[in-house]
């Protein structure tokens, strides 16, 4: 008798111990605010980063500024959350489970159309990364090359491409959408002509591959979302003491990437090395590291710091969310006083 | 690899194609041997020749390079992966055996238990992945939640159609000795469920690796799935079909595991289930209409009650987690209302499209490889590996491949449907073959009936239950997978929809989305069930009733 109560309890309290368990995970996951507020002398403060995919050296910055204890010399306890084919990272924000994710404008844009209220304090790009991939012995090199081919284009990606080709007089008819995910293979086996991806992504893939490739910015056409956007709360900016451990996670980032700039590939080391469970391939990794230089890093970082943006952008910004059919957007949805705050005493973070 | 209806046939002695020579062993093996060089070395020879440098296919030699080279990586993503589907295996068919349970000792619940677990299962991955990773934070909570749903009600059909699969003598039996439902249930339903409950735990071993997999994609930071993405957008197509022949390694495993505890657990023969059909007195029509009316609107008010709830005490965020007012809002009460259902109905028409024919496709594939294995030990070898592969690869990963060979009209998605489902029905339709009284077989025997002919007249009206449990099941997979090709292939229909949505925060619209995907699944399963309850009064009546 004895025996069946004792084995009944220890069912019951493992069942007990697993829901707890579980609604203790999530209780503390979305309370990044805890911890010390204040300062660096206090206990570091817990905060999540959403990152935008799975990691990668996308992210070689942030992981320099979490490995050499940047984040934590700022008083603060990063948490990187991996992004990937279903994360929204714009509601792990506005539920509180992240402080801050990287985003781009016109998917902010459309979440705060649907009641979000979020606010772009930074652009980890200058110039956005969306590209048409083609192979090199059929290369599309400008807009009107597009006209007759077959492009592949996740469904997701439709309106940006549609926008692409409005901004250069053509028509959605003129050329053939044929629904693809990110998979180079479509490229490669015959099945489009070009590939609407990113430049640091798709086109390394083929590169490291022996696959001569070129690759079309569409930012050179006129289309140009800011990208990798620092994105937070508006409230967060609000609370005196979230919008202080805002400041430092942006400053520990920028830190990070000013370190990565100067050297990429030991990023790349980094990354590879950090996560090894990613399979990341090194040489994929540090030629990666190498072409993202190119949208991440312009004159404009040289001169006011990593992760600017002016006012002639987010009125280009404004432009391109009319042209996508987007509403309700305006300049209130960026707020540059962070990196006002951030790069005060000069470009250096 | 051996199955249940392979047993069956082999117990009788004469029908099978008994115990070979030992002599004859080295040759066959040697045969075998062959067969696998000539494949794998045909594969090397399409993959550099006709297909080099398309990426469509890896090759078997640089598949292995990958792998050794990549052993410690790929190794440690397997374990995860591994360890998450295991305990959401675990826990999903806990949970089907807790929910049969309760069913047979309250049979009035039957069809409110299980309309409410098709509902959960088929909730769209888009919807609930974010979801389960807000409710869990970060480690492996949604990749085995995923695998846990992706189970459980793959064993929970089959395990109720077992319960019921008694002679009515045996009931009248128990009851005549005056046992109530508890000791009907421990000394006669338990063992006649037994077949059943294996083919729903063979079937859902790969299922279970699968929704881990995928469970990945949810920001998981490794395991096989997390790998995958990487690989495909590396295009290393030999690093992706490593992972993937890992994968289907494991899920063989652990099929060939079941299937070799299913053959020592139910070794007996099967017996003949005499019921009398319809004894059931016939209820007039308005009240069968009553009752089914008042069942659907139950099931309507505990899933609504549910669905605010859990949001609720979970405490997730309005802007994601949409309540049933905010769709009720958005297909109803809202001005734009009549849009969002036009919108909604064009989609769901396209989607309708791609499962109806892709759902039969999948049930014909799924019964005729059954009765090819059935006829054919070595067709059943041979084809079994690929069966099990199909099943627990993501379809992701040969899109292209599948895009190359069937094109993306209604074909190719028909066939993509086709090959997403038809695995629980080959399975269920195995075991179901099995199914012939050991009587019935014994006549056919003196006789010296044909195999053919034995399949057709004998095993193929006792595998009725269990293909009738495999259509029910595949009802709403055909449905789910639908969308997936839509949303890989065709970029139309629900699946589109849905991933659009989730991209641009069209929270409101995904779940409305979600909720028509449900009313159809509940729709499509409640046609199929109508039919099962006709054609089974005839040919198993004791499936009628409790």
């Amino acid at each position: 008798m004895v025996r069946s109560v004792v084995s009944r309890r220890t069912v019951l309290g493992g069942l007990g111990a697993l829901t707890v368990g579980g609604l203790v995970g999530c209780g503390n996951e979305a309370s990044p605010s805890g911890g010390s507020a204040s300062g660096t002398d206090g206990p570091a403060a817990a905060v999540t980063y959403q990152l935008s995919w799975t990691h990668s050296v996308q992210f070689g910055g942030t992981y320099l500024a979490q490995d050499r204890g940047l984040f934590r010399d700022l008083g603060l306890d990063v948490s990187l959350a991996a992004g990937g084919p279903n994360v929204a990272g714009d509601a792990n924000t506005v539920s509180g489970a992240a402080l801050m994710n990287v985003s781009v404008a016109d998917g902010v844009a459309r979440s705060n159309a649907e009641g979000a209220d979020l606010v772009i304090i930074g652009a980890q790009y200058q110039k956005s990364p969306v590209t048409i991939l083609s192979l090199a012995d059929a290369p599309l090199t400008s807009p009107q090359d597009l006209v007759g081919r077959k492009i592949g284009v996740a469904g997701t990606d439709t309106p940006g491409l549609e926008a692409f080709l409005a901004i250069n007089g053509l028509t959605q008819d003129q050329v053939e959408f044929v629904p693809s995910q990110y998979d180079p293979a479509v490229l490669t086996a015959g099945q489009v002509d070009g590939l609407y991806c990113f430049y640091n992504d798709l086109p390394v893939a083929l590169a490291v591959q022996g696959i001569e490739g070129h690759s079309m910015l569409l930012a050179d056409f006129g289309y140009d979302p800011m990208s990798q956007t620092y994105t937070v709360l508006r409230s967060s900016l609000q609370d005196e003491a979230r919008r202080d451990q805002v400041i430092r996670l942006l400053r520990g980032d920028a830190r990070g990437w000013q370190l990565y700039q100067d050297d990429p590939r030991a990023a790349a080391e980094l990354a590879v090395q950090a996560y090894p469970d990613a399979g990341l391939d090194l040489e994929t990794q540090q030629e990666q590291a190498t072409v993202q230089l190119d949208i991440m890093f312009s004159e404009a970082t040289e001169q006011f710091g990593f992760g600017w943006f002016t006012d002639d952008q987010v009125q280009e910004n404004l432009r391109l969310f009319e042209l996508l059919g987007i509403e309700g957007a305006t300049e209130q949805m960026w707020d540059r006083s962070i990196l006002d705050e951030v790069y005060r005493d000069g470009p250096t973070a | 690899m051996v199955l249940q209806g392979e047993q069956a046939v082999q117990a009788t002695g004469r029908d099978g194609d008994g115990p070979r020579p030992a002599r004859a062993r080295p040759a066959a093996a040697l045969r075998v041997l062959l067969g696998w060089v000539l494949v794998i070395g045909l594969w090397e020879l399409v993959g550099r020749t006709v297909l080099a440098d398309r990426h469509l296919i890896g090759v078997p030699s640089g598949i292995l390079g990958t792998l050794v080279e990549n052993a410690d990586v790929y190794g440690r993503g397997l374990w995860f992966t591994t360890r998450e589907a295991m305990i959401g295996y675990l826990a999903g068919n806990v949970a089907a055996v807790a929910l049969a349970l309760l069913v047979v000792l309250l049979p009035g619940l039957e069809r409110t238990v299980l309309r409410l677990a098709l509902v959960v299962y088929c909730l769209p991955l888009v919807a609930l992945g974010p979801l389960l990773r807000l409710a869990y934070g970060f480690g492996d909570g949604p990749q085995v939640t995923l695998a846990a749903l992706a189970v459980y009600y793959l064993t929970l059909v089959p395990l109720l159609v077992g319960m019921r699969a008694v002679p009515r003598s045996w009931l009248d039996l128990t009851a005549t000795y005056g046992r109530g439902r508890w000791t009907t249930l421990v000394t006669v339903r338990a063992r006649a469920a037994l077949p059943y409950l294996m083919a729903g735990l063979q079937a859902s071993v790969p299922a279970a690796f699968l929704g881990a997999l995928v469970g990945e994609f949810t920001g998981a930071e490794r395991g096989i799935g997390v790998l995958s993405i990487q690989a495909l957008r590396s295009l290393d197509t030999d690093g992706l079909w490593a992972l993937m022949i890992l994968s289907a390694v494991v899920s063989m495993i652990g099929y060939v595991l079941v299937s070799f505890i299913a053959r020592r657990l139910a070794p007996e023969q099967p017996t003949v289930l005499l019921a009398t059909p319809g004894a059931d007195p016939r209820r007039p029509a308005w009240r069968r209409w009553l009752v089914s009316a008042g069942g659907v609107a139950l099931t309507a008010a505990i899933v609504l009650l549910a669905w605010a709830g859990l949001f609720w005490l979970l405490d997730l965020n309005p802007y994601f987690a949409k309540r049933p007012w905010d769709v009720w809002e958005w297909l109803v009460s809202a001005p734009t209302a009549a849009e969002h259902r036009a919108e909604l109905f064009t989609a769901a028409s396209q989607t309708a499209l791609v499962a109806v024919p892709g759902y039969f496709a999948g049930l014909a594939l799924g019964v005729l490889l059954a009765a090819a294995f059935s006829l054919s030990a070595r067709v059943r070898r041979a084809l079994t590996p690929v069966a099990v592969a199909l099943r627990c690869v993501p379809i992701i990963a040969i899109a292209p491949l599948l895009v190359a060979a069937l094109g993306r009209g209604s074909f190719g998605t028909a066939v993509v449907v086709a090959l997403m489902t038809f695995f629980p029905t080959l399975v269920s339709c195995l075991y179901g073959l099995g199914r012939l009284p050991g009587q019935v077989a014994d006549v056919f025997a003196a006789y010296a009936t044909p195999r053919t002919r034995v399949l057709v007249l004998g095993r193929l009206p006792a595998m009725a239950p269990a293909f009738f449990a495999a259509a029910r099941i595949a009802a709403p997979t055909a449905l789910l997978a639908a969308t997936v090709a839509e949303w890989l292939a065709t970029g139309t229909g629900l699946g589109n929809m849905m991933a659009v949505d989730a991209a641009t925060s069209r929270y409101t619209s995904l779940w409305s989305t979600v909720v028509v995907v449900t009313l159809m699944a509940l729709a499509g399963y409640a046609l199929v069930e109508a039919v099962e309850r006709r054609v089974l009064a005839v040919v198993a009546p004791e499936q009628s009733r409790w």
